[in-house]
């Protein structure tokens, strides 16, 4: 059996987008030959029980949002971590394929981020399997139940199948970017439409939306 | 006003601060902060503010009020630091949720009309040419993320000859965007 370990950086846990691509992936990995366990990576506090499964596992599937162009702060902290384990590890060390996900449309914005956890693969000693940068993120919860590689996943369902063969073949591949299936326009008319019915619900008026604050100084 | 966001330890943060004009906000680790949670509060239920109520909820208003942006990090995998990056994914309240084209693709809204103009300095010993590039592309998405200029970056294995004024005005030492 080859131990994967599904690690979901997302501060929302098993809510997230993260998760939800992280069950799509564990999906294309034959149980029969997958040990897949999942590890929510949610907080900067460091769990030695998972840090020792991390560390024993032969493939690691790293699943988070975009936050600011870059990796969430709290996963930082995990990243240096496990650097500093792995670097004392003499024993083989896993293969990393990573998936990101942004609120932006164009998948491309993860680009950087890709080239981040790349870095750390290098500092770490660890393989760089692939990295997938996902656009349009915010759609996830809208179509929770939609099963991948149906509209608006098709193009997504694709990109994922390639990855989980590079997994299974035990083999890297370029980075892929892909977005939902739908055009950019509809996603920002979705997404600024969910921020209205948001403030509505928190019981704030729309103009709150633009609300800007005055700096006072302590 | 100049923004100073750094992770620098005390003693080292004491002799860089005493460098700065008094019109300067500095935003250092004291261990108190928390991580953000991804809930958008921020955007709609208290816009413009974090709210996670610590020292560092009204990021969003600082950047807003402040002329310059100065952050001085670890260059950690070509990115910022934990500390740094805390601060910064906690600032979201500085942009609006709505989007907007900038330089071809979606970006968010500004909530705050006046622009800052954005220098770093990453430190570290033997950082490699992968994460320079990397930062670099880094700071210029923050810079159309956040719809402001970047006056530059530079890099330096010592934080130790770091000076406020002097690196503001030391044009020779920042690589111009």
């Amino acid at each position: 059996m080859i131990k994967t370990a599904l690690l979901n950086g997302s501060p929302r846990g098993e809510r997230s987008a993260s998760r939800m691509i992280l069950d799509f992936m564990e999906e294309l990995l034959p149980k029969e030959q997958y040990e897949r366990r999942h590890f929510s990576l949610k907080t900067p506090n460091i769990d030695p029980t998972v840090l020792g499964e991390i560390l024993s596992s032969q493939v690691l599937l790293i699943a988070f949002p975009l936050y600011v162009d870059g990796v969430p702060s709290h996963m930082i902290r995990w990243l240096m971590e496990l650097e500093r384990v792995f670097s004392l590890q003499v024993k083989s060390r896993p293969s990393v394929y990573a998936l990101v996900n942004c609120g932006f449309y164009e998948a491309d914005q993860t680009r950087v981020t890709l080239d981040i956890l790349r870095n750390w693969c290098e500092r770490a000693g660890l393989k760089w399997g692939q990295g997938m940068g996902i656009g349009a993120g915010g759609a996830f919860s809208t179509f929770r139940n939609t099963p991948m590689g149906k509209w608006p996943f098709r193009d997504l369902g694709g990109a994922m199948t390639a990855m989980g063969l590079n997994i299974t073949k035990q083999v890297s591949g370029t980075d892929l970017f892909v977005s939902p299936d739908f055009p950019r326009v509809a996603y920002k008319v979705a997404v600024e439409y969910s921020w209205r019915r948001a403030i509505k619900h928190n019981g704030l008026k729309l103009r709150d939306l633009h609300r800007r604050i005055p700096l006072v100084r302590p | 006003m100049i923004l100073l966001i750094h992770d620098l330890g005390a003693e080292e943060a004491k002799r860089l601060e005493s460098t700065y004009a008094t019109e300067t906000v500095v935003v250092s680790d004291d261990g108190t902060i928390r991580h953000c949670v991804g809930c958008f509060g921020c955007w709609t239920k208290d816009p413009g503010s974090c709210v996670i109520k610590d020292k560092y909820s009204d990021m969003g208003a600082l950047l807003g009020a402040c002329t310059q942006l100065h952050i001085v990090s670890r260059c950690v995998y070509g990115g910022f630091s934990p500390f740094v990056k805390n601060v910064l994914d906690r600032s979201i309240s500085y942009v609006h949720p709505d989007l907007r084209m900038r330089e071809g693709q979606t970006h968010h809204r500004l909530r705050y009309d006046r622009p800052f103009r954005i220098s770093v300095w990453f430190y570290g010993e033997g950082i490699t040419e992968n994460e320079r590039e990397t930062a670099l592309r880094l700071l210029k998405a923050n810079s159309i993320n956040m719809g402001c200029p970047l006056d530059g970056v530079r890099f330096v294995e010592s934080t130790v000859n770091l000076n406020g004024e002097g690196v503001v005005s030391d044009q020779n030492c920042i690589a111009q965007w």
